[in-house]
């Protein structure tokens, strides 16, 4: 396992094991996703019970991405309703051929949250610095769990596990830059300056630690989409 | 073949760090190139997943029925009709149902473990009406993003606590985990409130009294300091914070 702290030594990923192959943790990604697709093509079609029921499924990891990325939970209610508003306008550009719900819903909510942080011209650094910068999350997760549904719980606390152990292994330059730019919705120019790195080094650690993740993540990435690819487009592809 | 400088411009694309004259230029390299569009939809998957990464928080439920209000929804809102499984979808079904038989006994335990730490501030609560008893969750630090999980209840009249941890890991031989009270009053001095034990499983629990009092708790924290040398002020890396 690589150091946490140590530079660029770490050459680049080979194909991890799980890029080929179908694990249960990827068949039970798999059968998630496609339920969002029917329910967003069922959203698509106008179908409030649906979009309702898509909602439930995605709104506990979209507001606590927006909270994380705002810092402010009063401003992140207005950008979450904001979001989920948009998602429902625009249900019927939602093209399942080219990415998942999910993802697609996260890069909604990332640009209206960093549309927001522009509005208001600051940008907090709420990931990186000290107990005072760190945002409210902490505090409103209280109030949280009175409403959690177990097997959703289940679901985001098994998939931010993953995702955090593999993340936890890269070193911790590449995911600086990676954290960086995904919760600040910084630049690789306002990275590099930021952290005083030549821009092309933080270019290099962005493209080894992304890779890396994706190499390590059973069923997202290749996984997934070739899965997509091979069964010919599931329901909420659009053409 | 899609070389370095591509692989750079998909990864800086899915993070959405590109400028927006960058972006148009990879778009429309991407556009023209099947194997690096392929390459630029799967890393903006891995990407997504990051968000899984921020601190657990589920909104409030009034933003429910203000969106469904908004969009035109009749309200309440039902579930979405069922429909009726095919043979086709039968071994799909099956997979699934037996994905979230698993995944419930993980949230099933997780339930039970924060509903009995609600069931036990209830108790407290009823023990003393006069008590302010508040649940804190520690979320790690995100720059640390230490596994494991600590909630503690506060007892602001009678300036006492209870933490739990669960699957922290084990310190290092000399290190352990130490909890500190930052008041708001002076954020610059936390207060010393005792090592947390922990198990070779990282489970530990701690019934706390700060070293000094705190009238108005801003946060609780977490760090990881040297054994044998209990500090006066934090030294090590703050590991979990719960405001």
């Amino acid at each position: 396992m690589p150091s946490p702290n140590s530079e660029e030594v770490v050459p680049d990923a080979p194909a991890s094991p799980a890029a080929g192959l179908r694990t249960p943790a990827a068949s039970a990604a798999e059968d998630i996703a496609a339920q969002d697709r029917r329910l967003m093509a069922a959203a698509a079609d106008g179908d409030h019970a649906a979009f309702a029921k898509l909602y439930d499924r995605l709104a506990g990891p979209i507001f606590s991405l927006v909270l994380r990325m705002v810092g402010d939970h009063a401003e992140a209610e207005d950008v979450f309703q904001e979001i989920f508003v948009r998602l429902w306008k625009s249900a019927p550009n939602y093209d399942g051929a080219q990415s998942s719900v999910f993802s697609w819903v996260v890069t909604i909510a990332r640009g209206k949250a960093i549309d927001h942080l522009r509005s208001r011209g600051r940008r907090r650094q709420t990931f990186t610095e000290s107990v005072d910068e760190f945002p409210e999350a902490a505090a409103a997760s209280a109030s949280a769990i009175e409403v959690t549904d177990a097997a959703l719980l289940a679901q985001h606390h098994e998939e931010a596990g993953l995702v955090r152990r593999v993340l936890t292994e890269l070193p911790g330059e590449q995911r600086e830059s990676i954290e960086l730019a995904f919760f600040g919705g910084l630049s690789h120019h306002e990275i590099s300056a930021r952290l005083q790195q030549p821009l092309g080094t933080v270019k290099a650690r962005i493209r080894r630690g992304l890779l890396r993740l994706r190499d390590h993540l059973p069923g997202r990435g290749l996984g997934i989409r070739q899965a997509e690819r091979e069964s010919g487009k599931e329901a909420g592809s659009r053409p | 073949m899609i070389d370095e400088h591509q692989q750079e411009q998909a990864a800086l694309h899915a993070l959405g760090a590109l400028t927006p004259a960058e972006t148009a230029a990879f778009e429309r390299e991407a556009a023209a190139n099947p194997e690096l569009a392929r390459l630029a939809d799967d890393l903006r998957e891995t990407a997504a997943a990051l968000a899984h990464t921020a601190p657990p928080v589920t909104p409030p439920a009034h933003l429910r029925a203000a969106v469904l209000e908004t969009i035109g929804a009749p309200i309440p809102f039902g579930v979405a009709p069922r429909a009726p499984a095919t043979n086709a979808h039968a071994a799909a079904i099956w997979l699934q149902s037996a994905a979230v038989a698993a995944l419930l006994i993980l949230g099933g335990w997780l339930w039970t473990d924060r509903q009995r730490l609600l069931h036990e501030n209830e108790e407290l609560r009823a023990a003393d009406t006069l008590a302010q008893i508040q649940l804190r969750i520690l979320t790690a630090t995100p720059d640390r993003t230490t596994p494991g999980d600590a909630a503690l209840l506060w007892n602001a009249a009678r300036q006492e606590g209870r933490i739990e941890t669960r699957r922290l890991p084990v310190p290092d031989k000399g290190k352990s985990y130490q909890l500190w009270v930052i008041d708001a009053a002076q954020k610059d001095h936390p207060i010393n409130a005792g090592v947390v034990p922990i198990d070779d499983r990282g489970a530990g629990e701690l019934r706390f009294h700060p070293a000094r009092p705190s009238a108005h708790p801003a946060a609780f924290a977490i760090s990881l300091e040297p054994s044998a040398d209990p500090a006066l002020a934090p030294q090590g890396p703050v590991l979990f914070v719960a405001q």
